[in-house]
């Protein structure tokens, strides 16, 4: 399979492949081995392992502190983690820098985070778009193409708007828009229907969902919600930043 | 409850108040007191006759404005959290304790004023002279200066607890502040007689002035809707992020802005016309009251400059931590955070000068009544504005950079 669902550049794959260790890939999109990452005194996660198939919706799950936004933020590559591997798409993500590691996330990955805001200078169309202004498309192209994903996550009508002011459920169908716009392999959510009940939370996790999957991408949610984590094809439950053997107890 | 704890709650009370706040801020109001009083004893008509009045009145306006700089900066940055979100009720407990921590430092301030007169040390004659107040004071002028602090830290405190928004159009109608400087500039090229300056009747004063500050007025009020007109343009065309952060970012910040922008406006506005229609005479003891205020009128929009800065720290660690998430390289965020902070200065510096300039040309020549200092002393001025706006900015960089460390953003 492609390294993902746009046609790759050279440099791009230069970038993950250059000084790939002997370790033979599997078939997994995104593997993290024996993750162990500190901050400060706490320890956020313990020797973690996780495995995401492609075009999968895979769930890390857990009570508050359990690690899940830590193990999240180290597959994505938001953090390098103190110990242990990350590998996407068969490419070591562990042997690159801090900007390596964010040149993959603008071409490859797509990130919510529900707790995050929104630039809050920026219109919802900008903020749409930015990603793909980030990766150079022409300003033209770049809102249209933000359009077509306002068009599909139904906040339109507050393209020229800006994100103060506007609900909880305008603000991550938004985020989930930015998200997506860039068509990218995996689209990592931490807590994406953060402040969201009942239908508005089904809402928000049917629209990602479907979206993800007709585009085939792969989708990790990061989650203490039962119901987010009910959309998930497998999960993986943490507890103080170990997986949690009792995982039906949570 | 732990021992720390017991001792921050004795430190600072159970109320809330900070105790090293209020001692700081009677020890500003203690000290302009002092300053004041100085002042007034050196104005007060005694053998030879002293000065007018006018010259310490004037002289007394930097010590104000440092006093209320000082309060506003003072809150600001010790209440980080709750200016954000203050309501009502704890924004007037905040201004009261100012109230009364002012009026105390003023007492305090009179007293030790008193108890320096009575030292044994005889002082040199020109210190004595500003002593020279007490019983024989005229009262009117003691309860002014009395009054006077208290009432500007007040005021200074309902500025600084009611914060700026990051997101927000200039207060007044965009066309207001153009429109202010066009008149008076209209009233000043009018009133003027560029043939003959020095037949300006003298009814015709009043109005020049009024014409002149009401240039300096449409100035200040004009830059902000400028730069929000500038960023707004500007966001339109962006094509690469780091150009439509900036643009936004540059739009948004016109309402915080709008104080030390304008304060710089004007600064620079009458520096540029002292420059230009101000004799070459050498500088004189008589120019220092303007030059004082100009002094005191860039120095706070300096340290509000780098207030704003340090106040839209988390908002900026926020957007910087989310650009950082999206894939944004460090550079693109550097790159719109120093261009939002220069781009307001390159903006505002120029239309001071050229405003100050279009106002010196009916202003030239002898006897003209605007208020100008020999050209020696505006340089100094303008050395001292531009140096002190420089510094200013370069503090804020350092801030805005330090805030963009992986460090801090990571725990953003």
């Amino acid at each position: 399979m492609s390294l993902s669902s746009r046609p790759a550049r050279a440099h791009e794959r230069r970038a993950v492949v250059a000084g790939v260790p002997t370790t033979p890939p599997d078939n997994d999109i995104l593997r993290g081995r024996g993750l162990t990452l500190t901050q400060g005194p706490v320890t956020l996660l313990r020797d973690v392992s996780a495995a995401v198939r492609a075009d999968e919706t895979f769930a890390i799950t857990g009570p508050a502190g359990a690690g899940k936004s830590a193990l999240l933020a180290c597959l994505s590559g938001v953090v390098a983690p103190d110990c242990g591997e990350v590998w996407f798409n068969s490419g070591p993500m562990h042997v690159l820098d801090e900007k390596g590691r964010t040149a993959l996330r603008r071409r490859h990955f797509g990130l919510v985070d529900g707790r995050t805001r929104l630039l809050p200078e920026l219109t919802v169309a900008e903020n749409v778009a930015l990603p793909l202004l980030l990766d150079r498309v022409r300003r033209a192209e770049a809102f249209a193409i933000a359009r077509h994903w306002m068009d599909r996550l139904d906040v339109t009508e507050h393209a020229e708007s800006r994100p103060t002011g506007l609900g909880p459920a305008l603000l991550r169908r938004a985020a989930v828009a930015r998200a997506l716009v860039t068509r990218p392999a995996v689209v990592f959510a931490d807590e994406p229907a953060h402040d969201l009940v009942g239908a508005e939370l089904d809402h928000l996790m049917r629209i990602l969902v479907s979206a993800v999957r007709s585009h085939g991408m792969t989708l990790v949610l990061a989650t203490a919600h039962r119901r987010v984590a009910a959309h998930a094809d497998h999960c993986l439950a943490l507890r103080e930043g170990r997986p949690d053997p009792h995982a039906d107890g949570w | 409850m732990a021992p720390a704890g017991r001792l921050r709650n004795a430190w600072h009370g159970a109320s809330g108040v900070d105790a090293v706040r209020v001692l700081a801020g009677a020890a500003v109001a203690g000290a302009a007191t002092i300053v004041l009083l100085c002042l007034l004893a050196w104005a007060l008509p005694v053998e030879p006759p002293g000065p007018a009045l006018l010259g310490p009145v004037l002289a007394a306006l930097p010590v104000l404005g440092a006093v209320a700089v000082l309060v506003t900066i003072g809150l600001r940055l010790t209440l980080p959290g709750q200016a954000a979100d203050a309501n009502r009720r704890s924004r007037d407990s905040v201004v009261s304790e100012v109230a009364v921590t002012a009026l105390a430092g003023s007492f305090a301030g009179v007293q030790a004023h008193l108890a320096l007169r009575t030292l044994p040390a005889a002082p040199p004659a020109p210190v004595r002279r500003l002593l020279l107040i007490g019983a024989s004071a005229p009262w009117p002028g003691v309860v002014a200066v009395l009054a006077a602090v208290p009432l500007v830290a007040v005021l200074a405190a309902g500025y600084a607890t009611g914060r700026p928004s990051t997101r927000i159009r200039p207060p007044v109608p965009p066309y207001v502040g153009p429109l202010v400087a066009l008149a008076g500039l209209l009233g000043q090229y009018l009133i003027a007689d560029p043939g003959h300056p020095e037949r300006l009747s003298h009814g015709a004063v009043p109005a020049a002035l009024a014409g002149y500050g009401a240039v300096l007025l449409g100035a200040a009020l004009t830059v902000p809707w400028l730069l929000t007109w500038l960023g707004s343009g500007w966001a339109v065309r962006a094509g690469r992020a780091w150009t439509l952060c900036a643009a936004r970012r540059v739009e948004a910040s016109a309402r915080g802005l709008t104080l030390p922008l304008g304060l710089i406006t004007v600064a620079v506005a009458v520096i540029t016309t002292s420059g230009l229609a101000g004799d070459h005479t050498p500088t004189e003891m008589a120019d220092a009251p303007l030059f004082l205020i100009m002094t005191t009128v860039s120095s706070c929009a300096a340290a509000m400059l780098f207030t704003v800065v340090v106040e839209h720290g988390p908002a900026r660690r926020e957007t910087s931590h989310t650009l950082h998430s999206i894939g944004a390289g460090e550079r693109i965020d550097r790159r719109a955070a120093l261009a939002a902070l220069v781009v307001p200065v390159l903006v505002c510096v120029p239309i001071a000068i050229a405003v100050g300039a279009l106002t010196a040309w009916p202003a030239r020549g002898e006897g003209n009544s605007f208020p100008t200092i020999p050209a020696h002393a505006a340089l100094l001025g303008m050395v001292w504005t531009v140096g002190l706006l420089t510094l200013a900015l370069i503090a804020a960089v350092v801030v805005t950079l330090r805030d963009e460390r992986p460090g801090l953003r990571r725990g953003a």
